[in-house]
């Protein structure tokens, strides 16, 4: 996920990928907005969610909702 | 490929920036400002999801004499309603002991972005199928929150581990629920259109949550600038 094409650097899916949280054929399965939503959240921002992430276990877009 | 194999693929495609999304929220600065317009929205998903059910029952035996799926869902909306029942109840009294405005909260409309979740299914049990419904509640009980995530929402929102009750019900009654919903959804004698609008249903479900939690998140983001 570090080079695409050459050109961008998806460094916050990098980190998602490296800390368990997405597989690369999760990753491929983002729109171009959403990558690009992604790759603007801040480098403390990812450190956060990864945090939430480990110390919770949970990766489930439903946990929003009941 | 069963029912549930098929379902469970549509899931995984389409749930990776739901999930990014909702993590993001829950570890933003400004969740505790947005977290009673959150507890609101839950709320209003709970109390129509309750009339969502009583929809797809009616409808469900309208069609039943002509289409074995619909008969065979109009003991499981029974079921179901049953289970359910006074949910959303559970959830007014979480809010009346945070001290929120309970009257105010019944009073202001739901917002759009709920409508436009819960009034996309009510058209396709209307107007297409009742096994439509289905995905919303396979999706949304089959991934509840954790403990520790009840309890991180608790903590950073600066209220009683104990205060989010209903939450913490729904994170073991569910999984029973997520249970049967895959029995039920193997067993149905679903039609290659059945399962085509389960899995747009399903599908659906996991943009309108993502678009939901995008507005909290951008109200979130507004809140930690001014």
């Amino acid at each position: 996920m570090s080079d695409m094409g050459g050109t961008t650097l998806d460094a916050n899916l990098d980190d998602f990928e490296r800390a368990g949280m997405l597989s690369t054929t999760a990753i491929s399965d983002l729109t171009k907005e959403q990558r690009t939503a992604i790759e603007s959240w801040k480098s403390e921002d990812v450190e956060l969610i990864i945090r939430l992430y480990r110390d919770t276990g949970e990766i489930k877009g439903g946990v929003c909702w009941i | 490929m069963r029912a549930s194999e098929a379902l469970n693929a549509v899931i995984r495609r389409e749930r990776v920036w739901l999930d990014l999304a909702v993590l993001r929220l829950y570890s933003h600065p400004g969740f505790p400002s947005v977290f009673t317009e959150f507890l609101v929205q839950v709320y209003h998903g709970m109390h129509t999801a309750a009339a969502l059910m009583e929809a797809a029952r009616t409808r469900s035996a309208d069609l039943a004499s002509t289409c074995p799926v619909a008969a065979r869902l109009v003991p499981y909306w029974d079921d179901h309603i049953r289970e359910e029942a006074g949910h959303d109840e559970w959830l007014l009294a979480d809010m009346r002991r945070l001290g929120m405005d309970v009257d105010g909260v019944l009073s202001a409309p739901p917002s759009p972005e709920v409508a436009e979740l819960m009034g996309t299914l009510h058209f396709w049990i209307l107007h297409t199928h009742p096994v439509a419904a289905i995905g919303y509640f396979y999706f949304v009980e089959r991934n509840v929150a954790n403990v520790k995530t009840i309890d991180h929402m608790a903590r950073v929102v600066g209220i009683p581990p104990t205060a989010l009750e209903t939450f913490r019900r729904h994170a073991t009654i569910d999984i029973a629920h997520g249970r049967e919903l895959e029995e039920l959804v193997d067993s149905l004698p679903l039609t290659t259109a059945h399962r085509d609008l389960l899995a747009v249903s399903t599908a659906t479900v996991i943009h309108q949550l993502g678009r939901r939690t995008e507005e909290l998140l951008l109200r979130a983001e507004q809140s930690t600038v001014s």
